[in-house]
C-alpha cells in the first residue's frame, strides 16, 4: 500500500529535521515546473506501507505572499494536484504552540486528514511549559504525538503513527466560513465549475486565491474577478478577519492546553544575542566569522582542488600515452577530461562554503545577520540576506549564487544573483598577479605599504563598489509585484544536527555537478574544438612549416613543441576568432593574441595564464616566469612593446568586470530557471568590462 | 498610545491595534495580536531595524513596519 503524505509546518518548526531522519538518504530533490521551488520527496517503509513523504516549504498561514508558500497553498487547495496528499503530518513547536495553531486550524478546515506532531517537547519542558496533549487532541479532533526532533529514536517512533494513520471521516470544521466568505462562494457557485473540493473552505480558498490558483481557466479567472468586483469582496479584510476569528477560537483553547511556570526564560540565548546583534560588535563578529570562512576556503579547499587537478592531469597523460597523439586523444584529454576536471575542481569550495553556511543557518545565526545588514543593503535594492552571497562571492560566485535561495523576495534575490559575480573571485587572482607586475614593480612602496598589495586591495574595493552600483541600477530598472518587507522570526539558537548539514551539502554539491556540469562540459568541448581544428589546410601548413624551417634552426625538442602549439593555436578557429575580434578589442589596447586568451578564458578565467603561455610559446604556467617573455613581446604594427602598463591595467579592468565564467552562467540559468537572466548578466558585465577597459586604456595611452 | 517605533530599547507596551497595511496578515500570523505584551530589545546601527520580544519569540522588523503597530 502506498500513502502520499505532506509534511507541513511553520518555518523553524523542525520539520526538515524530522523529514531527514525519517527518510535519510532515500530522498530526492526535483523541481516543480515553472517555479524555483525545490520538490523534496522522500520515502520510508513501515510494515507493508510505503510512505511517500513530501517536505513542503514552511509557511505561517494559508494567506501567503512568497512564491514558495503559494505553492503549498496551491497543492493543498487543489485535489487534482499531482502531489495532493492523502493526509498531512503537521509539525508544531511546543514553545510557540499558540501561534502554530493558526495554520493547524486552517489546514483542518480544508478537510484533509491530519496528524499533529508536537515538536521540541524537551525544550518546552526546559522553558517551564507543559502541554496537555489529550486536551489539545480533543480541541482539534485529531491525534497528537509529541517528539523531540533532536532525538532520532523519538522521530523513528513516528513511523508507525504516520504509516498506520487511519483517515477518519471528516471532522467538523473548527471555524465556519463567515458571511463575506459565503457570499463569494454562493455567488461563484452559480457560474464556476469547481475543481473537485473536499470542503467549502477549500472551495472558498480556491476562489480567494483565484489570481494564482492553478485549477481555473483564464475565462474562469476573469469571471471570478467580475464576481469579486460585484460583491465588493475585499481580500485583505477577508484574510485579516479570518485570522482574527481563528485566534479568538485558539485563545479560548489555550488556557486549558498550555501551562506556563513563570520566570523561566532562555537567558543564555539572550546573552549571546546581546553580542551577535550588537550595533558595533555584531558586524565585527560577522566579518570575523567571514574572514575565517575565507581562510578555510582558501586553505582547506586548495588541497582537494589540487588533488582533483592532479588526478585529472594524471588521467589525461595516461589516456594520451595509451591512445597516442591524434584528435581522439586530444578530444578526450583537452576536451572531455579537462571539462570534467573544470567542474570537479569547484566541488571542494562549494563543499566547504556550504558546510559553514549550513552550520550558521542551522544554529540560527543567519537571521541575526539579516537584521544587522538589512538597512544598508536595502539602499542598493538588496536584502539583509544578500550579505552572505556577496561575501562568499569573494571566494567563488557559484556557491554565492546558490546561497541566494534564502532570499524570499524575488526581485532582491535576482539582483543579488546578477551582481554577485562582479565581486572578485579566487579565479581572478592568478590573472591579477600576472598583470599587476606590468603596472607596478614588486618593490615599489607607498609610504610603509607594499604598492602591489595596495593595488590588489584596490581591485577588490573596486569590485565591491561596482557590484553595489550595478545592484542600484537593477533596483531602478526591475519592476516587482512582491512587496519588500522584513518580518522575520529569530529562532532560538540550537546545536546543528549533523544529518541536516550532511544532506544539505550533498544536495548542493550534486545540484552543481549535474546542473552546471552539463553546460560546462558541453562548452569545454566546443572550446576544445575551436582551438584544435582550423580552416582546411592551415593546420597542415603549420606541420609543414615546422618540418622545413624549425628543424634546421637548432631548436631543442621542447622549444619546437612549444612553437608548434603556439602556431597551431594561431591557425585554429580560436585563433581566427581572435583575429576576427581584433578590430573590436584594439581600442582597449589588445591584440589578437590577447583576443584568443579572452575567448578561451570564457571557460574559466584562470585559463588566461595557460593560454598566454601557450600562445607566446613560453612553456611555463608560473605567473612570475612568463612575465619576462611577455615583457619582450613587440607589437608588429606599432613597434612598441605589447604589454605596456596601459594595456596591462586595461586587461585587469576587463577581467575585473567581465563575465568570463560559464559555470557561473550555468548556475544563474539553473537558479533563475531561464536563459534570460544569464544572457543579461553576460551582456551587462561584458559591456562594463569593455567600457572600463576602453576608458582606462584611452586615458593612459 | 504610540507607534512601536517610538519605544526605546528595553521599553515594552501592550499592542492596541495593527494599522492596515499589506503585511498586517503576516504580523497577525506571527502572533502580533492585540493585548499581547511586546518589548523592544534591539535596534540596529541606523535605528531602522528593530528586534522585539513577544513571549518566547523574537521578531526582527523594519521601522516602517513598526509604525503600523500601535502600543500603549
Amino acid at each position: 500500500m502506498k500513502r502520499k503524505v505532506a509534511l507541513i509546518g511553520n518555518p523553524n518548526c523542525g520539520k526538515s529535521s524530522i523529514f531527514n531522519i525519517l527518510t535519510g538518504l532515500r530522498q530526492r530533490v526535483g523541481n516543480f515546473p515553472g517555479i524555483t521551488v525545490d520538490k523534496k520527496i522522500g520515502r520510508f517503509q513501515h510494515d507493508n506501507v510505503t510512505v511517500e513523504l513530501i517536505d513542503l516549504p514552511g509557511l505561517y498561514s494559508l494567506f501567503p505572499t512568497a512564491s514558495d508558500e503559494r505553492l503549498v497553498v496551491n497543492i493543498l487547495t487543489n485535489p487534482k494536484h499531482d502531489v495532493y496528499p492523502d493526509y498531512i503530518v503537521y509539525v508544531a513547536d511546543s514553545v510557540q504552540l499558540e501561534r502554530h495553531l493558526l495554520l493547524a486550524t486552517q489546514l483542518l478546515d480544508l478537510g484533509i486528514p491530519m496528524l499533529f506532531v508536537l515538536n521540541m517537547a524537551d525544550i518546552a519542558k526546559e522553558a517551564g511549559i507543559s502541554i496537555n496533549k489529550e486536551k489539545l487532541s480533543q480541541c482539534l479532533g485529531i491525534p497528537v504525538v509529541s517528539v523531540s526532533a533532536r532525538d532520532e529514536k523519538q522521530v523513528q517512533a513516528l513511523k508507525p503513527w504516520i504509516a498506520g494513520f487511519q483517515t477518519s471521516n471528516a471532522t467538523n470544521p473548527v471555524r465556519e466560513l463567515n458571511k463575506e466568505q459565503y457570499k463569494l462562494l454562493d455567488a461563484a457557485s452559480q457560474f464556476i465549475k469547481f475543481p473537485k473540493q473536499s470542503s467549502p473552505n477549500q472551495g472558498q480558498l480556491q476562489l480567494h486565491h483565484s489570481k494564482w490558483f492553478s485549477g481555473f481557466s483564464e475565462n474562469e479567472i476573469l469571471e471570478i474577478d467580475n464576481i469579486k468586483t460585484n460583491i465588493a469582496y475585499n481580500h485583505t479584510t477577508a484574510e485579516v478577519e479570518e485570522t482574527m476569528e481563528r485566534f479568538a477560537i485558539i485563545n479560548k483553547w489555550v488556557p486549558s492546553i498550555v501551562q506556563k511556570e513563570t520566570n523561566k526564560s532562555f537567558s543564555w540565548i539572550d546573552k549571546i544575542d546581546h553580542w551577535t546583534t550588537h550595533k558595533i560588535i555584531g558586524p565585527i563578529v560577522f566579518f570575523g566569522i567571514m574572514f575565517l570562512v575565507f581562510q578555510a576556503l582558501f586553505s582547506w579547499a586548495s588541497y582537494p582542488s589540487d588533488w582533483i587537478e592532479q588526478l585529472f592531469g594524471w588521467l589525461g597523460s595516461k589516456v594520451a600515452s595509451v591512445i597516442g597523439e591524434n584528435w581522439i586523444s586530444s578530444l578526450l584529454v583537452d576536451g572531455v577530461i579537462a571539462g570534467i576536471s573544470g567542474v570537479m575542481v569547484f566541488v571542494p569550495q562549494i563543499f566547504f562554503l556550504f558546510m559553514i553556511l549550513t552550520i550558521l543557518e542551522e544554529i540560527g545565526y543567519m537571521s541575526r545577520v539579516v537584521f544587522m545588514f538589512d538597512k544598508i543593503l536595502r539602499v542598493f535594492g538588496l536584502n539583509g540576506r544578500s550579505v552572505v552571497a556577496l561575501t562568499s562571492g569573494g571566494a567563488c560566485a557559484i556557491p554565492a549564487i546558490m546561497s541566494t535561495r534564502t532570499i524570499s523576495n524575488w526581485k532582491e534575490r535576482l539582483i543579488t544573483i546578477m551582481v554577485a559575480p562582479l565581486i572578485s573571485c579566487s579565479a581572478r587572482i592568478p590573472v591579477y598577479v600576472l598583470l599587476i607586475g606590468f603596472v607596478i614593480s614588486s618593490d615599489s612602496k607607498w609610504s610603509i605599504f607594499n604598492a602591489q598589495g595596495l593595488a590588489f586591495m584596490g581591485l577588490y574595493v573596486l569590485s565591491i563598489i561596482a557590484s553595489l552600483c550595478s545592484a542600484w541600477v537593477f533596483k531602478k530598472i526591475l519592476q516587482s509585484k512582491d512587496p519588500s518587507f522584513l518580518l522575520i522570526e529569530l529562532p532560538q539558537y540550537k546545536t546543528p544536527l549533523f544529518k541536516n548539514i550532511a544532506l544539505t551539502i550533498k544536495e548542493k554539491v550534486f545540484t552543481f555537478i549535474w546542473e552546471a556540469g552539463k553546460i560546462i562540459f558541453l562548452i569545454s568541448i566546443v572550446l576544445w574544438a575551436l582551438s584544435y581544428f582550423g580552416p582546411p589546410g592551415k593546420m597542415e601548413a603549420v606541420e609543414q612549416h615546422v618540418k622545413t624551417e624549425l628543424i634546421d634552426a637548432n631548436f631543442s625538442d621542447e622549444e619546437i613543441e612549444q612553437k608548434v602549439a603556439s602556431l597551431k593555436l594561431e591557425q585554429s578557429y580560436a585563433g581566427h576568432l581572435g583575429k576576427f575580434i581584433e578590430p573590436v578589442i584594439e581600442p582597449l589596447g589588445f591584440d589578437w593574441k590577447i583576443g584568443i586568451a579572452l575567448i578561451t578564458s570564457f571557460a574559466a578565467r584562470e585559463v588566461f595564464v595557460g593560454t598566454m603561455s601557450t600562445i607566446y610559446a613560453v612553456g611555463s604556467e608560473n605567473e612570475g616566469k612568463i612575465r619576462d617573455p611577455l615583457r619582450n613581446q613587440i607589437n608588429p604594427k606599432t613597434g612598441q612593446p605589447v604589454f605596456t602598463p596601459a594595456v596591462a591595467l586595461s586587461l585587469i579592468i576587463f577581467y575585473l568586470f567581465a563575465m568570463q565564467c560559464m559555470s557561473t552562467l550555468a548556475i544563474t540559468k539553473r537558479e533563475t530557471k531561464s536563459w534570460k537572466w544569464p544572457t543579461i548578466q553576460f551582456v551587462y558585465m561584458s559591456t562594463l568590462a569593455y567600457l572600463g577597459s576602453f576608458i582606462v586604456f584611452q586615458l593612459l595611452s | 498610545m504610540r507607534g512601536l517605533h517610538k519605544l526605546k530599547i528595553g521599553e515594552s507596551g501592550l499592542i492596541v491595534q495593527l494599522l492596515d497595511s499589506n503585511i498586517k496578515k503576516h504580523m497577525l500570523a506571527l502572533g502580533l495580536l492585540p493585548n499581547k505584551r511586546i518589548t523592544v530589545i534591539r535596534k540596529d546601527l541606523f535605528n531602522d531595524c528593530i528586534i522585539v520580544q513577544l513571549e518566547y519569540l523574537k521578531i526582527a522588523l523594519r521601522k516602517i513596519e513598526a509604525t503600523k503597530i500601535i502600543v500603549e
